[in-house]
């Protein structure tokens, strides 16, 4: 009876803590101007559509899809976030919330994997999801890493000390999509990496690091842009040359469509920032953008529009 | 009581505490004093098992861990939920029930918005609450009356009052000597990452000199704004 009683608490306590957590995404959803169960709806649609097309265009898509799924779960394990678990929670119920979020949060990829008949990934997957839970201090190092990107700051700063790893990664993709001949593969790195620059882009900095600058909001979107634009070359422009020089010709016209459709999407992730900042970026604005994705000419419309509504933003925190 | 026995701590090649000996008794309550960057916040981190370290951290009570409470200096809180909803996560990680937290709310704190969006001083009374309502034997308090009202300010030291006479063991930081002179019995000097002078209430002046003589007021005197 008492060890039942000791188990019904624990779970109760865990319990608490994962309703708090789908509370938490209720909120997220709502705040972002959709109703929460079509939010749900949409995110399973969306996540869906892209692993169908990872599939669809990329050989053993598998061990690249338990990667990302295994790199999205490491993200739940930094130091801030189990700080605050540590001080919540005793020690053994620590270690079994941290188990079974990450073992939650893979579940998405590991059913996909099932659908996909990919059993034996799906279970390493929950493994490895599992161990991966024993990590918790991400984010805090040391040292300092040294990056080349320190003469104009911050966001190419801090995202290349938090995403330094993932450049061997994806430059080792490219090498091996060359000595395979899968162009493909080569391409997939090209747009996480650009993918990469992009997120570098998406979290509100504090007003202050805004309003310091004595510049119109004119120049400082020229300024931000010019940033990004020189320094996401820096890190996608040695793919994008390997490409153009180990694949023919028609090859290399993708490789430069997707160049320029990378640039024009950290502009536009910028523009949509600073557009609402310091709110998130609104539903209808994310749904530009996802049909800009699939029909990218309306980005003729939709950057200059974008690029507006920023320039109004700003006027308020850098026009006296 | 809590003994800390050769505790040391290092990040990298840097080593941030070295050999830390103390001992804190129920029933009282000690201050750590030190300049920014001494390893007071390690210190601590490390007490609430919170941190990795060399060297033994002994109580006779078994899994004291999670019978430690601990302040941050900031403390940040999960983004979309409410204060109650915190201090709710708190108990329920305790397994504490029948918690009415609406008469424990001993700041007055508007539990029904958002903590994220407190000020700097309600998070830290939201924090302390939480640290309260789980009922722990060892109550580590970074900083706590940094960034608070005086009226808040006041209630702290009660509070502080009231834990020493229920036997608990209370270890906590400031910069301000007064307050330390009017709360702790105690008082443990932390130099470069080395206890450096621990004396009694009644010392605590020395200690204010020693770190006025350990070449403060040198540079106090030296200091220059170009």
């Amino acid at each position: 009876m008492c060890i039942f009683d000791f188990y019904s608490i624990q779970i109760s306590n865990v319990n608490f803590y994962f309703t708090l957590q789908l509370k938490r995404m209720y909120r997220h959803i709502d705040e972002f101007g959709v109703i929460p169960i079509l939010g749900i709806a949409l995110l399973i649609g969306f996540f869906i559509w892209i692993s169908e097309a990872l599939f669809d265009r990329i050989s053993h898509a598998s061990y690249v899809y338990i990667g990302i799924g295994l790199f999205l779960s490491l993200q739940l394990g930094s130091k801030k976030r189990t700080t605050f678990l540590k001080k919540c929670f005793s020690s053994e119920t620590f270690w079994k919330v941290r188990m079974l979020e990450n073992s939650l949060f893979v579940l998405p990829f590991s059913s996909f994997l099932c659908y996909k008949q990919a059993f034996l990934e799906a279970i390493s997957i929950h493994v490895l999801a599992i161990v991966l839970s024993f990590w918790n201090n991400l984010g805090v190092r040391s040292f300092t890493i040294p990056t080349p990107f320190g003469k104009r700051p911050f966001e190419f700063i801090i995202g290349f000390r938090n995403t330094f790893w993932l450049l061997p990664l994806l430059y080792g993709l490219t090498f091996i999509s060359i000595s395979v001949e899968n162009f493909n593969l080569g391409i997939f790195s090209l747009i996480v990496l650009f993918v990469c620059c992009m997120s570098f882009y998406t979290k509100s900095e504090p007003l202050f690091y805004i309003w310091m600058h004595s510049k119109s909001p004119k120049e400082f979107l020229a300024e931000k842009i010019k940033t990004a634009l020189l320094y996401s070359s820096f890190l996608t422009l040695p793919i994008a040359i390997t490409l153009s020089i180990f694949f023919s010709l028609e090859e290399l016209q993708i490789t430069l469509l997707f160049t320029v459709l990378g640039y024009s999407f950290v502009i536009l992730t910028i523009l949509g920032k600073y557009s609402n900042y310091p709110s998130k970026v609104p539903i209808m604005q994310v749904l530009a953008a996802i049909v800009s994705l699939i029909f990218p000419p309306l980005l003729v419309i939709i950057l200059p529009l974008f690029y507006k509504r920023a320039i109004k933003n700003l006027n308020s925190f850098l026009t006296c | 009581m809590l003994n800390i026995t050769n505790l040391s701590k290092n990040y990298g090649k840097k080593k941030v505490l070295k050999e830390i000996e103390l001992q804190f008794k129920p029933g009282e309550i000690s201050g750590i004093v030190g300049e920014n960057g001494a390893g007071k916040t390690t210190l601590f981190k490390c007490i609430a098992g919170l941190e990795s370290h060399d060297g033994k951290i002994h109580h006779p009570t078994k899994n004291i861990k999670n019978r430690i409470g601990f302040l941050e200096t900031n403390p940040e809180f999960l983004s979309k939920i409410t204060g109650k909803e915190y201090l709710q996560l708190l108990c329920n990680a305790r397994s504490i029930k029948n918690v009415n937290f609406e008469e424990n709310n001993i700041f007055d704190l508007p539990l029904q918005q958002y903590a994220e969006t407190y000020s700097t001083g309600m998070k830290k009374k939201l924090a302390l609450t939480g640290v309260l309502l789980q009922q722990n034997d060892i109550f580590i308090l970074d900083e706590p009356f940094n960034g608070v009202d005086i009226y808040s300010n006041l209630i702290i030291k009660k509070l502080l009052k009231s834990l020493k006479e229920k036997g608990k063991i209370v270890i906590l930081s400031s910069h301000i000597f007064s307050t330390l002179q009017d709360t702790c019995d105690h008082l443990h000097y932390l130099k470069a990452g080395k206890i450096e002078k621990s004396v009694r209430k009644e010392d605590f002046k020395k200690i204010e000199e020693l770190m006025l003589n350990a070449g403060l007021s040198e540079k106090i005197k030296n200091f220059n704004i170009k």
